[in-house]
């Protein structure tokens, strides 16, 4: 009797198959930086206080690892069913193209972090370390999603994460304001998420990317549960909106980056912005492919709000913060013409604009956090009078910095704006208005980031700066800025070898979407 | 050998932001060195380019971005090989002027310079959208901050709107590229930015009559902002006024010239239709710009203003030319037969030389105004009237800054001349009056020009001598009064900085290696125009010093020994280095005007080249060429 049972639960290796292998390989970035989260927080136990300044290059290692194990991750399977983890997780040539911005990004900024905290006076702590990890392999996991838990989870993960580093100033008032507004916000936003999910989930009775683009593809979308995956795709939009920081969502953007630790900042303004937007190419040209008629329209009108919103927001700013911030926003706008335009040139032309995003931005918050001053002074646009002076290396990285962010050649902005505009022209009609208000935009962009470069090289400081006396930045954030610059200016010159990549990794959206037909 | 000479600045500006030492005369000499290798190269270009050859010629291509076609084409015809020998020439010069004014930040000032050189170069050589979209882009910003950081009073103003205005037209012009890149892939069968490959391409099956007009205007619109034609011109006049000497010389030089080559490259042959029909709003446009620049130099007060103006006149007949020949084409005259208009390329070659002509008289008459700035420290014209008789002072100079004039001003013998008259040769066989309307123009350069020479050079009338002069200058400077007396006027003038900040402009020819910090530090006085034009002028006690040395200046043929000014100033003549920038110029200038088949030869092929293209590429051209040719 118990041997026949046993006999009947004998698994065996067809069983196994069935249930599909556990390809753990598919996920080493996500090992490495989510287990060095509990690597550095058991250190830091460990560790006497006087050795603590190894936590920060254990991580930094850890990451560095965690970006280069995408190029030995295992990618089983391919085509529109490269997925693992029974259709949870997508291990595609796009995950490895986004294993290095996020957990890359992530790498430089720990790299860059002890400068700062040094200078700030907060003692080398590993939960901060522990945090940005955990940060960057919610953002990893978030861009690799294929399956709407995971993606919410992930979600969860570096925002909870991240919530807590941006009060994580222990006696800035403006910090813990910071934490605070984006805790209450982003929350209030997650919940329109996950109903929008759970609307979706109603109707199409599934949460797995794969699944709902199916039944979107095979189903006409009508009557109530027309009705329900329109709210639903509602609902998604209105989070989506708010993580990118679109106008009319961004109220929180410019509070919340200001009052952030610089690093944190650099790294809301990058890593999350580089994941949302990824996973939301997942979500909108692939899942919500089928129905793209019912999404483009909210999408183009919030992409043009948004591009003359944040740069005219911009436009006003004294803080250097503050209008990095408009600028991320306005950055927001020209990365939605990408998902608006949704063909291939755009496909490929976003994941582009993604790295040299994350390059040129990173570029210009390593300067802002080299200039910092330890009461965080030396933020306002005056304090950068006669940079040029004080520090010519920081103002010429700035300035390159700055004209990328701008758009002028022979920058990656320039090559990234000029393929996602490229993309809009080429997909016509009313998507034309799309590159001209961003070229319209564009010049007010270019106008606001003048102001700091006239600024750096001609302005005489009104009096001796409160942060004149500030050194050089210390070796590893130099080495930061070194990198930073030289992908602004590398990925431009060279722009070939980025855009081929991103145009492998931009495939599996194309393939999934003219699979199941749209 | 056309990537050597656009990549050497580029070294030569990495080796000077590099360089440990903090001796000034370093990066003097690698920039000297730099552009002079370069020049050495355009000249080898220049020399060894075969005149009579269709196409394009030192051809180089490598693969770029292959996913959107993009690749890495260089090349030159006829017109651009002119471009980038002036493009050398100048550069050498405003690195040989720069070398005793630029006495602060001169690391990065010689590092902006040679970037501004590379992205010029590359400008006229690229042959591919993408690569020349980014030349074009990478002039800007160097000029932005050559403009912003060693300008005059209000060079910040300037450095905005020049900056803004021209990235303005950069960017309608990216969207036209991306435009014309979709447009032109069925014509091509496969996604390319290579120029020539378009541009062959549209031989067979011209480009949609709409999207001609349209693409037209949105090319048209970036290069009429550089060029500048009238209305876009506002961002000249300040551009050039608050714009260092060097950085004066290269924007009427060679940048101005971005914007005819880009008609010459882009519209013409790629938009034939558009550029027939669009032609009489051009041309009309190139009118006003001739009479309004023209009119407008004649009233400025500000001799760099005045040359600026004079630009924006000139400019006008390189537009003028290159329409006309366009509306030649279409071979619909008012008065001479068809026949003639189809073989109109007297018009482009006019319009060309006038580019080439331009180049050496503006940039010499800038370097003119230059070196009286060094001395004087005002542009005013009515100040340096009532200052001093620059003639007598400055015989040598005073001669080399008559041929730019002159030439300017159309005199036959030197190279403006010929250009001018060209392109009203070409104006007058599509219609009298436009020839008519344009002629006069040269009367009012006439105007501005010997009206401009006659007071800056030669005084007050009737009133040489210096130390009155001087004295009245200073009273018409602060009241813009005619007569104050002279003691009066010099009380008002003893500025503390007068004397010692005097000393030391005057003298840059025996300083070998002047201290930087000490004009660093007066970094203020040295760009306000207005307040050290005042500053130079002499104190109260010195101002009888001149007298009684018995210093006679009436005398027109005494060559005065370089003179000392009433406040202890020296006014020597043109020293080294600004003579051997300017002699030359001067000669040359000449020369091209008495050979100028020189020129013409480079220009001929191009222009039946272009004529023929033209013809091809449009279907109503080629028919009315068929009709014509019966």
């Amino acid at each position: 009797m118990i041997s026949s049972i046993l006999a009947q639960v004998t698994i065996t290796q067809a069983d196994l198959d069935k249930l599909g292998k556990v390809e753990w390989g598919a996920l080493w970035p996500a090992w490495l930086a989510g287990g060095g989260v509990l690597i550095v927080l058991l250190a830091d136990l460990v560790l006497p206080k006087t050795q603590r300044w190894l936590l920060s290059w254990v991580s930094f290692v850890l990451l560095a690892l965690a970006a280069a194990s995408s190029f030995w991750m295992d990618m089983p399977r391919t085509g529109s069913n490269a997925t693992v983890f029974q259709n949870m997780i997508a291990a595609d040539e796009m995950s490895r193209f986004l294993a290095i911005i996020v957990l890359g990004v992530a790498a430089l900024i720990v790299l860059a972090s002890p400068d700062y905290l040094s200078r700030i006076g907060i003692e080398a702590t590993g939960e901060y370390y522990a945090l940005v990890m955990a940060a960057a392999t919610g953002m990893w996991l978030l861009t690799v999603a294929a399956h709407f838990m995971v993606f919410f989870v992930a979600l969860e993960l570096f925002s909870l994460a991240l919530y807590i580093l941006c009060g994580f100033l222990p006696r800035s008032i403006r910090s813990h304001e910071s934490g605070f507004k984006y805790f209450l916000l982003s929350s209030f936003a997650s919940a329109f998420l996950l109903y929008g999910i759970a609307l979706i989930f109603g109707a199409t009775g599934s949460t797995e990317y794969g699944k709902i683009q199916a039944y979107l593809a095979d189903n006409n979308i009508a009557g109530n549960n027309g009705i329900l995956v329109l709210f639903g795709v509602a609902m998604i939009t209105v989070g989506f909106a708010f993580k990118i920081s679109a106008v009319p969502f961004h109220m929180w953007t410019p509070d919340v980056y200001e009052g952030a630790p610089t690093p944190i900042t650099a790294l809301m303004a990058i890593g999350t912005k580089a994941a949302i937007v990824a996973a939301f190419l997942r979500v909108y040209p692939g899942v919500f492919g089928p129905i793209s008629d019912q999404w483009k329209p909210i999408l183009f009108v919030l992409a043009i709000v948004t591009m003359i919103g944040g740069n005219l927001l911009a436009v006003s700013q004294f803080n250097i913060k503050r209008l990095l911030s408009y600028s991320a926003v306005a950055h927001a706008g020209y990365l939605m013409i990408g998902l608006v335009a949704d063909n291939t040139l755009s496909r490929s032309g976003l994941l582009f604009y993604l790295l040299g995003y994350t390059v040129m931005t990173l570029a210009a918050f390593a300067v802002v956090m080299a200039v910092e001053g330890p009461q965080g002074e030396g933020l306002q646009i005056s304090d950068y009078a006669g940079l040029h002076k004080r520090h010519p290396w920081l103002a010429g990285i700035m300035t390159i910095a700055l004209l990328s962010l701008a758009g002028i050649p022979p920058t990656v902005g320039f090559f990234g704006k000029a393929f996602i505009f490229g993309a809009a022209i080429q997909s016509g009609g009313w998507n034309i208005a799309l590159a001209l208000v961003g070229i319209v935009t564009s010049v007010i962009a270019a106008y606001y980031y003048f102001r700091i470069i006239i600024q750096m090289y001609t302005a005489q400081p009104a009096s001796e700066p409160a942060t004149a006396r500030i050194g050089r930045p210390a070796a590893s954030l130099g080495f930061v800025l070194a990198v930073a610059v030289i992908g602004t200016l590398g990925l431009g010159i060279l722009a070939n070898f980025a855009l081929d990549w991103a145009n492998q990794a931009a495939a599996v959206i194309g393939q999934i979407t003219t699979n199941r037909g749209s | 050998m056309l990537s050597a000479m656009t990549y050497i600045p580029l070294i030569g500006a990495v080796i000077i932001a590099i360089l440990p030492s903090r001796n000034p005369n370093a990066y003097r000499w690698i920039a000297l060195l730099t552009t002079g290798i370069n020049f050495a190269l355009s000249l080898y270009t220049t020399l060894t380019f075969v005149r009579g050859q269709a196409g394009y010629q030192f051809e180089e291509k490598a693969r770029w971005i292959d996913s959107i076609g993009a690749g890495y084409h260089m090349g030159v015809d006829g017109v651009s090989v002119l471009m980038v020998q002036l493009n050398g020439l100048l550069f050498l010069i405003a690195i040989l002027v720069s070398w005793y004014p630029i006495q602060k930040r001169v690391r990065e000032y010689y590092v902006a310079i040679l970037l501004l050189n590379v992205g010029l170069v590359g400008v006229f050589c690229a042959l591919d959208f993408f690569l020349f979209y980014i030349f074009w882009e990478l002039v800007l910003i160097p000029m932005a901050i050559l403009i912003g950081v060693w300008g005059g009073a209000n060079r910040v103003y300037a450095a905005y709107k020049f900056f803004i205005y021209t990235l303005v037209g950069s960017l309608l012009m990216l969207v036209a590229i991306i435009a014309l890149y979709f447009q032109a892939q069925p014509l091509v069968g496969r996604f390319t930015l290579d120029i020539v490959e378009i541009t062959n391409a549209t031989a067979n099956r011209p480009l949609d009559y709409t999207f001609q007009i349209l693409a037209f205007l949105a090319f048209g619109s970036a290069f009429a902002i550089k060029v500048p034609l009238w209305p876009f011109h506002t961002w000249l006049p300040d551009a050039h006024t608050e714009a260092p000497t060097a950085g004066s010389v290269i924007l009427a030089g060679t940048m101005l010239k971005m914007g005819c080559y880009g008609f010459i490259r882009f519209n013409l042959p790629l938009f034939p239709d558009a550029s027939k029909d669009l032609a009489p709003l051009m041309i009309g446009l190139a009118i006003i710009a001739i009479i309004y620049g023209a009119m407008v130099a004649l009233v400025q007060p500000d001799m760099k203003k005045l040359v600026a103006y004079s630009s924006v006149s000139h400019m006008g007949f390189v537009i003028l030319g290159l329409f006309t020949f366009a509306y030649g084409l279409g071979g619909q005259s008012g008065r001479t037969t068809d026949r003639l208009l189809l073989a109109n390329t007297q018009a482009f070659e006019g319009a060309v030389f006038v580019m080439f002509a331009h180049g050496l008289l503006t940039g010499g008459l800038f370097l003119g105004v230059g070196v009286v700035y060094e001395r004087l420290h005002t542009r005013d014209i009515k100040t340096i009237q009532n200052t001093t008789r620059v003639a007598s002072r400055m015989p040598v100079y005073s001669t080399v800054f008559m041929i730019f004039a002159m030439g300017s001003l159309g005199l036959p013998g030197i190279s403006g001349f010929v250009g001018e008259f060209l392109v009203m040769q070409g104006a007058f066989r599509v219609n009298g009056w436009l020839a008519f309307a344009t002629s006069f123009v040269i009367i009012f350069a006439a105007i501005y020009l010997l009206w401009m020479y006659q007071r800056v050079f030669f005084g007050k009338v009737g009133d040489y001598d210096p130390a009155v002069a001087l004295s009245h200058g200073a009273g018409h400077h602060d009241e813009s009064h005619g007569t104050l007396a002279a003691d009066n006027a010099a009380t008002n003038q003893s500025g503390p900085a007068a004397g010692a900040d005097n000393t030391f402009h005057g003298e840059h020819g025996k300083h070998p290696t002047p201290d930087s910090e000490k004009f660093g530090g007066g970094g203020a006085a040295g760009i306000d125009t207005n307040r050290v034009g005042t500053d130079s002028l002499p104190e109260k006690g010195s101002t009888h010093a001149v007298p009684a040395k018995g210093h006679d200046t009436g005398h027109g043929k005494h060559h005065p020994d370089p003179d000392v000014l009433a406040n202890g100033a020296k006014f020597p003549d043109l020293n080294l280095p600004e003579g051997l920038a300017l002699i030359p110029l001067a000669i040359l200038s000449i020369l091209v005007g008495i050979f100028p088949a020189w020129v013409l030869d480079f220009l001929t092929t191009s222009g039946s080249q272009l004529t023929i293209t033209m013809v091809e590429h449009s279907n109503t051209l080629a028919e009315i060429a068929r009709t014509v040719g019966k």
